[in-house]
Parts: C-alpha cells; structure tokens; sequence
C-alpha cells in the first residue's frame, strides 16, 4: 500500500507511483477498471479522485496561512507525508506500516533528485517543470512516467535489499588491485582513446566507471573534470540499475537473464500487465540499429550462465551455441514488442544513444549544480556495466544561463527588499553588478542569436525601465520582468538541454561507443565471473569474530567521500551467509536496518552517539570529524532539526553536507572529514569491550590502505 | 504545531500541541482532556444540547488550563500523575491517608477516593487518569470552597461539596473491582444489627485511642466482626497485625472461598426473577439493608429484620461477606457449605443471561485485572516501603482475588455452552423492564452492594441495570452497539476541603439523598483529614527549591502514573533543557519498541541515559561539564560510565536499577 504522487495546487496529476498493493485497493473502492487500453488515464482518475479533498484543503491551507500539513497519521495506520517544492504538491503514503515517516520523506526527497538529475534547472521554474512532467502527449507521458515509476521501484528496491542504498553512501568493490588496473586502463585506453577520436561528435569523456551490481569496482574522471558528487554518483548508479535490473539479485532466482536482450525479457515479465498495451501502442523506430549493435558488436549477448541456485558460477563460454536461452527465438513481433519496450524503459531509442543527465560541476571559472551531461551506459554483462559521463559540446551555455538565474533572483530579492521600505534611490547602489550583468546578458543573447526572440524582448523592456536616465529603477515594474526574465532563462536551458536532448543525434559515433565495450570487454573477461561473486560478498564477515568477539554486523560510512564499508548482507534462501540462514539472518537485517533510521533520528535532534541495548543485541552509532591527518577533531553542538525537516541522507537531501559545511565554519583553515560508525554487538559483551572494539574497528578501517579485513 | 484528532460521534476532538511534543504525549493529552469532559459533563451530544456555550467554553479555559499548567516541560512530556513528594512526606502520614480513604469505603456508597495536598495526590485508590480528573475541580472548589453548591449543607459538612460526574462503564467495572474495595468494608447492616449506628468508619492514628468504646462493642459483634476491628486497631499499630490475620483466617474464614462466584450467581437469580429466598433468605435481607433510597427508618426495620435471622448461618454469610478478602489469604479452597454450592448449580443455567461472548467477558477481565494490579500496586506505594501489614495483605488479597476471578471466569467460559444465547446489555435490560416481578429498585441496587466481586462483565451490565433503574445512566443518542464508551455511569464526587487539603470521594448517585451515610463518612473523616492537614502543612511548609545535585534524573512509573524528579520546576537551565529533550525522544523510542533496554544518547554538551522495562522509564544526566572529545567511540568517555552512576546515584531517591 505505497503511493507517492505530485500534483499542483489545481489538483491535476503531474506524476504518480503506486505499488500493486495500492492499486488494487483503488480499484476495489472505485469499481473495476475494463480492461481497455484507457488503463493508465483510469488510475489515475482514481487517485485525482480519492486525493482531491486533500489536495484541496492543502490549497486552502496556503491560501489561508501560507502552510501545509507535513504529515498526518489516520486511525488506521496510514501515513501521509506532504511536502511542497514550488508549486508542485509531493504527497506520499503508505498503509501497510512497511515505511516510516522519514521513508517517505525520504522517497519524496529522492524523487526530487531524480527529476533533477533528469530536467536539471527546468526543475527551477514549476510551469516548466509541469508541462515536462505532463507532457500533452498521452504516449510521452506515459513513457516518462513509465521510467520516473521504474526509477523509484528501483530506489525502493534497492533500499531495502542494498546497505548501501539505505546508508546512501557509495559501496566499493574492495579489490585494491583489479580496481587500480582499471582505473588505468580507463584513463589510458578508454577515455584517452575516446577523446582523441574524431568521432566522439564534440563531446568529451569527463568520467569513466564500472559498476558490478550496485557496487563501483573503479572511477575516473579525466584531469579537466570537476568531481561527481556522492549523490549525483548514487543517483547514476540507481540510473544504471533500472536499466539494467539485477533481477537474479532480487526477483526470481531461477531466471537470470543472459543477456542485453532477455533482460528485456525479463523487465517483460515484471511488467506483464502492462505488456499487450504498450506493445501495441507503441511504434517501434529505428529498432535495427538496435539490433546491429548488439550482433556487431558482442558475441557474449548470447552467454548464459547457468542458472544456479547456489551461486556456483560456471565458465561457459565455449558453451554458447548449447545454453542458448529461449528467449532468444521467440517470435519476431514479439522480439519486436520487448524491443520497444527497452526502448519504452531506458526511454531511448536506442541504446547506442546517451542519456541525458545532469550533474552538479565545480569549475575554477563558475559552479553549475545541474550541468547537462550525456551518460552512456555500457553492459558489458548482466550485472556489470561500463558507463561514460560526457561533456556535450554546449554545456557552457547551461553554466552561463545559471549565472544569469542566480544574479536575477538576487536581484528579485533585492527589489522586494526595496518594496518593503528601502529607497529606491538605493536600487542602483545596491546592485553594483548589475551593469556588469548588463553587458554579459547582452553578449549572452547576441550569442544565442535569434533562438529566442522573447528573451530578447523582456530583457530590452527590463533595461529601458531599469537604465533610466534618472537612474532610477520602478521596483514595482521591475519584479514582474525579472521573474519573467528568470522563467524565459530556464526555458531556454530546457530548449537547450532538454528539449533538444531527446531529439538531436548528438552522441558519440557507435563505433566509438563498440570499441570502448570491447575493449572493457577483453580487460575484464577473466574477472567477470569473480567480480559477480564479488559483488555478492564483497566484505564477509569471516575474519572479524577473531579480532572483535562478539560483533555481528558494522557499517562503516566516509561522509565526505560519499563511500561505506561494510560486510555484506545478502540475505537470500537460497544462499547461506554468515549470519546463516533464515529467520535469524533476517532478524539482524531488519535489526541494522532500524538502527540505521534510529540513528538517523538521533542525529536530527543532534546527538552524535547513541548507544542500545535492544533485546539481545547491543547497538552503537558514532559520528566524528577528523581533519585531513586523522587528527580527531572535536565535537560541536549540532543544529536539532524539526521532524519534517530533510532527511538525513546523501541521496534524498543533503544533510551531511550541510553538516561538513557547518562544522566547517569553526574551522576554516583545514579540510574536514566525517565519518560515521554503526555496529552490532552481542548483548552478553560487557559495554567497555564493545566500545575498545568499536575503537580498534574505526582505527583499522580509517588506516591509509582502507582495506578492511577480507 | 501539532494536532490530535479524534472523531466521536458527529464530534471531532481536535488539540493542538508544540511540534517539539512527541506524538504520543499529544494524543495523551487529547484522551486526557477527552477523559476530563466526559467526567464532568457526560457525553458531548447531551453536554452541548443541553449546556450554554459560556459556561462550556469557561469549562474548557479550566480545563485546557490544567492540562497546560503541569509545571514543567518533563511533565508535558510523560503527563504523568502530580503527587507530594514522598521523599518529604512522612511515610506514616502516607499510610494515614491511606487508611482514611479505606474508612471511608467503609460506606459501601463509597466506592474509591484519593486525597490531594495542593493539587497533588497524597493517596490515591482510584486509576491514575481518573485520579488526574479529579485534581481539575479540587483546585478549582477548594478556593471556592462550598458557596455555590446546591447540595451543600452549610450548617453540617463544613467544606463538603458534591458534583456530578460521569464514568464508562469500564472505568467502573475498574473501581468496583478494587481491592480495597472489599477490604475493611463493613457491610452496614452488621453495624446497625450491633447496634453501632453511629459508629465512626475510621480508624486512624489520630483517633484509634478515642475509639475503645466500638472495639468494647465489637465483643457484642459476631465473632468476625470483632475480628475485623481488632484487626485495624492491630494495623494502626503495625506490629502484630499480620499474625492476627494469619492466624483469624485460619481459624474462621476457611469456609468462605466460595463466596465471589456465589455471590453473582445469586444476583442473577434475582434479575431474572427467580426468587432464591428460600435458598438463602438471610442473605437477601441483609441485603435489603441498606437501601439508598430509603431513610433512616428503614433501616431500622430491615435492621429488625435481620436480627430475625440472627442463626449461625447468617452471620457465616455475614462474614462472607465481610471479609472476602481475608478468605483469598488462604490459597484456593474448598467449598465446604453444602447449601452454597446447591445454590451455585441450580442457577448457572440462568447466570448467562449475562455474560456475553465468551470473548469480550475475557477481554474486560483482563482490563480489570490490570486495574487491579494498578490499585494494588498505587495503595502499596501510598502505604510506603515500611514493612507494614496493610501493603502484605492488600498483595495477597490481589493476587488471590486474581486466580479467583481468572477460575470463576474459567467455570462460566466451559459453561456456556449450555446456557443460551447470550445477550448484549440492551437485552439485559429489556429483561428487567420485562420483569415486574423483578422486586423493586431497591433490590436492583442491593445486587449491586451484594455483588462485590462480580466478575466485570456481569458487574458492568448490573451498574447498566442499576443505573437505568434508577434513571441516573446516560448513553449516547447513537449508542446502538455496546461500547465502553457510550455507556456512561454518573456517579457523584464528594469532595470534603481542609484548607489545603481535598479528600475526594467517587460515591453512588445515591449517597448524596442519603443522610446517614453521609454523617458518617463527613465525622469519621473529619477529624483524621484535619490531622493530616497539620502534618502536611508542616512538612511542606519548609519547602525549598531542589538542592542543586550533580546529576539530573526523572524516574516515570508507567502503572501509577507517576514522575520522580529533581528536576526544578523553574526555569530549566539549558542543560536540563537538554535533558527534557532527550528524555521525550528516549520516551517516544521506548514507547514504541518495547524491547529497547537501556540507550545512552551525547551530543557535544552532554549524555542522557535511559533505561527501560515493563514498569517504569528511567533517565540520568549528569550535569558536569563534559569531557572534550571528539565523538569517535573511545572507551574512557565519561558518557558509557553514566549506567554505573545512576544506580548508584539513583539508589537513595529509591529508585533501584540492578
């Protein structure tokens, strides 16, 4: 019973997402829906219906007393979560007690960065930002809703299966060496070899990563780049998984998809209700290019490993013709359908054709939080994927119209503080800059040349009634044309970057893009099979008891890397873990799972140890600073925030990072670094035993090589 | 800001609090504040029907008022019971009021009480959320005294005032169910068969010495009687009372287990209209004796009557009757009245008229034998931890009571099946409008005062029957299916002031028209509540602010309801600040998962331990200034040595955390 949905203040639906659970439930209250192709509009007229008094009493509320409701508990155990981000309503729910208030905050929050990552600064501007996510187009809004929904039962999925997803911080495949031979052949071979091709179309490889699963074996990024932050990292990786799900990981364990083809098959399968409608719906383009990458350029799509239940991995590339999955010889129509799909699901297409994201970037010369990037995301084999992060050519134009954004909204802002008492006569010394702005917005606009002429309109209006010969500027006529001004810059990074990005052909050659695969290819062939098992146990448990009696599970976080170590966790039937099989290993996942959101509760109110005694077990958090030596530095008194503030996380908010840039003011001089402990101790350890532990543990993580105990 | 709302009826119950409150806290508050109307007013339909909206909206300023004024903001957090401190109070002076509420119960109209000093509970009998009620109007009244109460008479109860209040029946089913309730209850019509109309219900310190004069009557008394009073002479005394009682037990109560169980069946006899008169005539009239309704002079009649009856049998029933409790002193024994036991057979069939599904009856149970725990555990405390007699058998008188009703509970759950259908309190009730035969009110009530220890179900379902009979029961105007909370009781609260000091009194509608009880329950009080006046005014006159310790600490009782702690009530400094904070987070964790033992939380300024279990919630701070450290664990840090020093420090505030 899961249900998370935007909508404006006029009630109208500009997304949602809901679990079958909850579906099913709207579908018992308003009656059958036939089963036609009108499905989707009828869902949701349904929740339009059952949230309209909701939506409408929020309206009232900020009407009447600029508020909303943050979140409410009904007698049946329903939790709400409202929280508002311009003028888009996000509410989220959930009536089966499986999520927390702060699970729902979180997954709203989450689905903020995602739209972020996918319409970057049009996100700024809720007209925009309504008409990209209800597109009229009944098809492309079904598409982009389509993959924001598979994006968050991705996060959702994740988070409840992955620690790292529910830490938020980036896991490491800990393999030293493999990781630094990678790391070289990415810079020397792939990206070097990218760059200096003639057929990269203008675009320039800034990072290089590899993924297993959701783990990162090794990260690139050429010298020019500025660096990816966690989030942004954490918000590709969850990218990658949608496209790519790791579907023996979490679904059936029977079926592990071979290849780039069956996947598709696969996400058919999970998709099944849907299938029929949009297979027929769809028409399917350029589906032969397609096809020709995929035959050209890697024999292994038609590598199968064998299913096996126990994990067992067996080398069966000579064995190809032999483990030839069914799916490969279904009916070409049908071929056809799951085609589209793909297509519908990574909503390119063509895989061959990048994605667009947009990430934050530093640069010496300006700072944009939502630079466009291309992504390209290379499955090398199921579950281990190469992805590429690309400058495209324009980008600069998005770090000059953030400029422009961020000099016209202080701009606003002083014009309102004008309004409210202080002279205008002051206008133009308060604003030393704009005369500055001036001259680079006219450059700005005569550079774009005739692409919009109505920016080009408002910003003349806005100077004859800024520039007066008096000197002075109308405060009151001058708002409305610097918000005008501002919403005409984001539609012009929309045209640029969003717009444009799903039409254009702008990508690296597929040549280019096959070469880079093989290659990777050829580099990791050996390891593949190593690496899936790896990713699996990356961290076990095996040697810890030895050096720490007692300790069950720890989770060790670098919040200023954005990365976390931690011993992994899987807990499948059909494999046996450390902490065996069964009921108890679940019991502690559920265990580190809610200590994870008590700490997380007690760092809100800014508590930065917590200790617990919970039944048998016995658990403790730490957070501490260090500076760039490891010297410990002190604890200060954190802020306490209110219960509907950010969450605590990397992914959904940016708690840590506030935290580091807060502590960072009583010490400007040095770098901080944040670290964060959680461990599980058995009850029966005497407390002193467990904190000397806890000590040698963080001790031995932090030591220069990083290494924990494997 | 933060709302609790609840819906009742076409009502909506809304409070607001600060965000800062946890969630819990808040809806506390609401059920408090919901409790303490309906106590006062009855249902919200009838209230605002029949009510003017000024005198209700200068109600709510009173109450809203009390629930704001809880001192501190610890308080808001847990809303816990104020009570004197029992650190500065003599414990003797505790035992006094408590002795004083179990005279007073002695009228069996009287059904529980506390005794406040200040608007906090010096001794309490009743369940914490009602004794938090009744602190409301005693803050209120005591400034205001008797002036504008109708049922005051100036000239006799000096500072006695009544009011009207209103109870579900779960909540009475609790208070009928109290231990204390049967013991020392003197049943009346013993008193006026001994001749001892006037004689005074209480027996406390103050007046034990004047009272030799009714200890020389009580030879005249049965022998149990007698007994019974030289038992509370032997417990004011606090030596040898155990013994007495051990030792009176044995020797005369042995026969009476059967008692409880008997004693609903026999009631149910008289519902339903089957005259068991010839079964146990004694028993009946006795009952009849003390008729609410009636004046003195019948009394005196039925007084007449029942000295006819005057056989060995009788007074055996007498006893029964009286000593209920003692009898649960001894484990579970046999029946050895042959006569009882007939009784019990030849009216089971009938006895389920009134229960109801199996389920429900079981489910009350469980609600009452809670309460009883709570009483028990509430009059234990208010006794002290002195090694006194009344503490000793209260607990057994618990406990036993306990396994008795759990068997007779047992007994009817195999035997319905053979009973017919049972049905709900509206048919119950049609049963007795059906029944003319069913004798009069008088009887109706006299189950009532019969049926001490009615299992609750059947208990509830005759206060209906009382209540309807006697036209004092208010249900909602939608109250078609049986709720707990659309039934109400109106009782009536007696409140007696001595300058300070309220003894607050849930009496039965019938208690006011009633004189003679009246007297009795005024003069056997009096003298003793003046007493207690003295000594508390006393003791807390020379009070000063709390010492500053090295350590702060807030012990919360979860079954009394009650918080120890040094914090001051003034201005908190921002340690303690911080300390409250910590302990509403703690609160709210331990609230919510049960198994969460004990937690240490530190932030830069300092560390708050907490620690749990079924009972009670513990926190400790320590208040010196912390430590550098750096956050990173380390296991010299002063914040993991705090368990150690609470128990250690916490030990002389008596609070025990091995």
């Amino acid at each position: 019973m899961k249900c998370l949905l935007v909508v404006t203040e006029s009630a109208e639906i500009l997304f949602y997402w809901t679990d079958a659970a909850f579906e099913k439930n709207l579908r018992e209250q308003y009656g059958a829906v036939e089963n036609t192709g009108d499905r989707l509009p009828a869902v949701e007229d349904s929740i339009n219906t059952l949230f309209a008094p909701l939506i409408i009493s929020c309206s009232t509320l900020i009407e009447k007393i600029n508020d909303i409701y943050t979140s409410f508990v009904t007698e049946n155990g329903h939790h709400y979560i409202l929280h508002q981000f311009g003028e888009c309503l996000y509410i989220a729910v959930n009536g089966d007690g499986s999520e927390s208030e702060d699970d729902l905050r979180r997954k709203i929050f989450v689905l903020k960065k995602f739209m972020e990552v996918q319409f970057g600064m049009v996100t700024l501007n809720s007209t925009l930002l309504k008409k990209e996510l209800r597109p009229n187009d009944t098809g492309k809004r079904g598409r982009l809703w389509k993959m924001l929904q598979g994006l968050l039962d991705t996060y959702d999925l994740l988070r409840n299966q992955e620690q790292s997803f529910m830490v938020e911080a980036v896991e490491r495949l800990i393999h030293p060496t493999l990781c630094e031979q990678c790391i070289e052949f990415l810079e020397r071979r792939v990206v070097q070899q990218i760059n200096g091709s003639p057929e990269r179309a203008g675009e320039e490889v800034l990072h290089a990563f590899i993924l297993v699963h959701t783990k990162l074996l090794a990260f690139y990024s050429s010298r020019s780049a500025s660096s990816v932050k966690p989030s942004d990292l954490l918000a590709l990786i969850l990218l990658v998984q949608n496209m790519y799900p790791d579907i023996s990981d979490h679904g059936d364990a029977a079926a592990e998809p071979p290849s780039l083809h069956t996947y598709s098959s696969g996400i058919v399968i999970q998709e099944k209700g849907r299938r029929d409608l949009l297979a027929t719906n769809i028409s399917t383009p350029s589906n032969t290019s397609q096809e020709d990458f995929d035959v050209g350029s890697a024999p292994e799509v038609y590598y199968t490993p064998q299913p096996s239940p126990t994990g067992k991995k067996t080398e069966l590339m000579g064995a190809e013709e032999e483990c030839t999955p069914v799916f490969q010889f279904v009916e070409p129509d049908i071929q056809m359908a799951e085609d589209s799909l793909n297509i519908l699901e990574s909503e390119h297409r063509d895989p061959a054709f990048p994605r667009r994201v947009f990430l934050e970037a530093t640069f010496k010369d300006g700072y944009c939080p939502m630079m466009p990037h291309s992504m390209y995301c290379l499955p090398l084999w199921p579950g281990i994927s190469l992805v590429l992060l690309t400058k495209i050519p324009n980008s600069q134009v998005a770090v000059s119209l953030y400029n422009f954004l961020e000099a016209f909204s202080l701009l606003e802002k002083k014009l309102n503080e004008v309004q409210e008492g202080i002279p205008h006569s002051r206008l133009q010394s308060s604003l030393p800059s704009l005369a500055d702005l001036r001259t680079k917005l006219d450059k700005f606009i005569r550079a774009l040349g005739n692409i919009d002429q109505q920016l080009q309109n408002t910003w003349t209006d806005f100077k004859n009634k800024a520039f007066l010969r008096t000197g002075q500027g109308n405060a009151q006529e001058l708002l409305p044309l610097c918000r005008s001004l501002r919403s005409q810059l984001c539609a012009i990074y929309r045209q640029y970057f969003v717009t444009e990005g799903q039409g254009s052909h702008q990508r690296l050659s597929e040549n280019l893009q096959k070469k880079a695969f093989t290659m990777m290819q050829e580099k990791l062939t050996d390891w593949k099979d190593f690496l899936l098992v790896k990713s699996k146990r990356n961290i076990t448990m095996v040697s810890y008891p030895y050096y720490f009696p007692g300790l069950i599970h720890f989770i060790y976080v670098d919040r200023t890397a954005g990365q976390m170590i931690s011993p992994s966790l899987s807990v499948s039937d059909d494999s046996t873990s450390e902490l065996g099989k069964g009921p108890l290993a679940h019991f502690i996942k559920s265990k580190v799972w809610s200590l994870v959101r008590t700490s997380r509760r007690y760092l809100q109110k800014g508590y930065t140890t917590v200790t617990l005694r919970d039944g048998d077990y016995y658990f403790s958090y730490f957070l501490w600073f260090e500076n760039e030596t490891g010297y410990k530095l002190e604890v200060i008194e954190l802020p306490v925030l209110s219960d509907d503030s950010a969450p605590i996380g990397m992914l959904a908010g940016d708690y840590y990072r506030q935290l580091l840039r807060y502590y960072s003011k009583t010490h400007q001089t040095e770098i901080i670094k944040c670290y964060e402990l959680m461990t599980i101790h058995l009850g029966v350890i005497p407390p002193d035993s467990i904190l000397q532990q806890c000590c040698d543990l963080a001790r031995k993580l932090w030591e220069p090589s990083r290494i924990p105990l494997l | 800001m933060k709302f609790a709302i609840q819906l009742d009826g076409t009502f909506l119950w809304v409070l607001g609090c600060a965000v800062e409150l946890p969630d819990i806290s808040c809806t506390r508050f609401l059920k408090q504040l919901m409790g303490l109307f309906r106590f006062y007013h009855g249902t919200l339909q009838r209230t605002y029907q029949v009510s003017s909206p000024e005198e209700l909206s200068s109600s709510w300023e009173r109450y809203v008022e009390h629930i704001q004024s809880n001192t501190n903001d610890l308080q808001h957090v847990f809303g816990a019971l104020r009570t004197v401190d029992r650190n500065k109070v003599e414990p003797l002076l505790l035992l006094k009021a408590a002795l004083i509420l179990q005279a007073c119960q002695r009228c069996p109209l009287v059904t529980a009480g506390c005794i406040l000093y200040k608007g906090r509970v010096v001794s309490s009998q009743l369940p914490p959320d009602i004794a938090a009620r009744i602190l409301v109007p005693s803050t209120a009244n005591c400034s205001k005294v008797t002036e504008d109460d109708v049922r005051t008479e100036e000239s006799e109860f000096v500072g006695v005032s009544t009011l009207p209040v209103f109870l579900t029946s779960i909540e009475t089913i609790e208070l009928e169910q109290h231990p204390v309730n049967h013991w020392n209850r003197t049943s009346p019509s013993l008193l006026q068969r001994s001749g001892m109309g006037r004689l005074r219900l209480s027996r406390t310190l103050s007046d034990t010495a004047a009272s030799d004069d009714s200890i020389r009557q009580g030879d005249q008394l049965p022998r149990a009687q007698s007994l019974f009073e030289s038992n509370l002479v032997a417990s004011s005394a606090g030596l040898t009372f155990l013994e007495q009682v051990e030792s009176s037990t044995e020797m005369d109560y042995l026969t009476f287990s059967s008692s409880s169980p008997s004693t609903p069946h026999k009631s149910n006899e008289f519902k339903a209209g089957m005259s068991v008169d010839h079964i146990m005539p004694t028993q009946d009239d006795e009952e009849s004796t003390w008729p609410p309704s009636l004046g003195l002079e019948t009394d005196r009649a039925s007084e007449s009557e029942g000295r006819k009856f005057d056989s060995p049998k009788e007074i055996c029933d007498v006893s029964t009757e009286n000593m209920e409790n003692n009898t649960f002193l001894k484990g579970p024994q046999v029946t050895v009245k042959p006569g009882w036991d007939y009784q019990k057979q030849s009216i089971n069939p009938n006895h389920f008229h009134d229960s109801k599904d199996n389920d429900s009856t079981l489910d009350t149970i469980m609600k009452m034998h809670a309460g009883d725990l709570e009483e028990k555990k509430l009059t234990e405390s208010d006794i002290m931890e002195d090694e006194l007699p009344e503490k000793v058998c209260n607990k057994h008188s618990g406990a036993k009571e306990h396994s008795q009703e759990t068997e007779s509970c047992k007994a009817d759950s195999k035997l319905l099946d053979l009973g017919d259908t049972g049905p709900t309190v509206a048919n119950v009730l049609e049963l007795v409008e059906k029944q003319p035969n069913c004798s009069a009110e008088t009887r109706v009530d006299n189950i009532i005062l019969v049926s001490k220890n009615l299992i609750a179900e059947e208990d509830g379902e005759y206060r209906e029957e009382e209540q309807d009979s006697t036209g004092c029961i208010w249900t909602t105007a939608e109250g078609e299916s049986y709720d707990s909370h659309d039934n109400l009781v109106e009782m009536r609260l007696y409140l007696h002031c001595v300058k300070e000091l309220t003894l607050c009194l849930l009496v039965r509608c019938e208690f006011i028209e009633d004189r003679e009880a009246m007297e009795k329950v005024y003069h056997s009080s009096l003298a003793s509540l003046n007493g207690l006046e003295v000594h508390l005014r006393e003791m807390t006159s020379g009070e000063q602010p709390h010492a500053k310790g090295s350590y702060t600490f807030a012990h919360y009782d979860c079954i009394q309801d009650t918080l120890t702690t040094n914090l001051s009530l003034a201005g908190a400094t921002r340690l303690q600040h911080t300390f409250v904070r910590a302990a509403a987070l703690l609160h709210s964790d331990f609230t919510c998962n049960t198994s969460l033992h004990e937690t240490i939380v530190r932030n830069a300024s300092t560390a708050v331990y907490g620690i749990q279990n079924a009972t009670q919630e513990t926190f400790f701070q320590q208040l010196m200034a912390p430590q550098k450290n750096s956050g990173i664990p380390n296991p010299q840090d002063s914040a993991f040595s705090l368990p150690g020093k609470a128990k250690q420090k916490l030990l002389k505030h008596g609070v025990n955390l091995l």
